[in-house]
C-alpha cells in the first residue's frame, strides 16, 4: 500500500515538473486600432470624381 | 486639391495631437455606437449586454468597438471634401452635418450587424469585417460626394451665367 502512495506521489511529481516546464501561452497583444479597411480606395474615388469635375468644367 | 491637403494635415495634426491624446471623443463615439447597437438588438428582442465599447450576444462572442472602427476617420475623410469641393455654403452645412450624422447611424448598423455575424457566420467574421465598409459606407459616401460635385456644379454655372451678364 504504502509503495502504491509512494508511486503515485513520485509520478504526480514528475508530472508537475513537465506541467511546469511549458512555457504559458502568450498574452493577446493591443488589438488592432487602425482605420476601417479600404478607406484609400473611398480617397481615391473621391479623387477621381473631383478631377472628373473638376476638368469637366474646365473644358466647358 | 491644395484645399483638401491642407484640410487632411491640418486634421492630421489636430488628430494626433490633441484628439487621440485626450481620448474623449473617440471613446464618446465608440461607446455610444456600442450602447445604440444593443438597444437596437434589444429592441428586435436579441439578448445583449453592453460594457463601455463591449457588445456580447448572450452565449456567443462579443464585438468591441475600437478606436479605429468608431468612423472618425470616414467623418473628417467624408468632410475633408464637402469642405475643399466648391459649393453653396448652406448646403455645404446640411452636406456636413447631415453626412456625419448618417454616417454615425451607418455604423451604427454596423455594429449590429457585426454582433449578429458572430451568431449567424462567425468563421467569416474576418471578411465581413474587412468587406463591411464597402457596404455600409462608401456607397453612401461616394454617391453623397457625387451630388455634392452636381450642386457645386449648379452653382459654377449659375456663377459663370451672371459673369457673362
Amino acid at each position: 500500500m504504502n509503495n502504491k502512495i509512494y508511486k503515485i506521489i513520485i509520478i504526480t511529481i514528475s508530472m508537475l515538473t513537465v506541467a511546469l516546464a511549458q512555457d504559458p501561452p502568450d498574452l493577446p497583444g493591443a488589438p488592432n486600432q487602425g482605420p476601417i479597411p479600404g478607406m484609400i480606395w473611398l480617397a481615391l474615388s473621391g479623387l477621381i470624381i473631383a478631377a472628373k469635375k473638376y476638368f469637366g468644367n474646365t473644358e466647358k | 486639391m491644395v484645399k483638401a491637403s491642407i484640410f487632411y494635415i491640418v486634421w492630421q495634426i489636430i488628430y494626433d495631437l490633441i484628439i487621440l491624446p485626450d481620448g474623449r471623443l473617440d471613446h464618446f463615439l465608440s461607446v455610444s455606437v456600442a450602447v445604440l447597437a444593443k438597444n437596437a438588438l434589444s429592441l428586435f428582442g436579441w439578448n445583449i449586454s453592453a460594457l463601455d465599447r463591449l457588445i456580447v450576444i448572450e452565449g456567443y462572442r462579443g464585438v468591441e468597438v475600437l478606436n479605429g472602427c468608431n468612423a472618425l476617420t470616414l467623418m473628417a475623410l467624408y468632410s475633408g471634401f464637402i469642405i475643399s469641393f466648391q459649393g453653396p455654403n448652406k448646403k455645404r452645412i446640411i452636406y456636413l452635418l447631415g453626412g456625419i450624422g448618417i454616417i454615425f447611424i451607418l455604423n451604427v448598423i454596423r455594429i449590429m450587424a457585426f454582433s449578429l455575424a458572430t451568431v449567424y457566420f462567425q468563421p467569416h467574421w474576418d471578411t465581413f469585417h474587412e468587406f463591411s465598409p464597402f457596404i455600409f459606407f462608401y456607397p453612401f459616401v461616394l454617391w453623397t460626394w457625387y451630388q455634392w460635385t452636381l450642386l457645386s456644379d449648379d452653382q459654377y454655372r449659375t456663377d459663370s451665367g451672371l459673369s457673362f451678364a
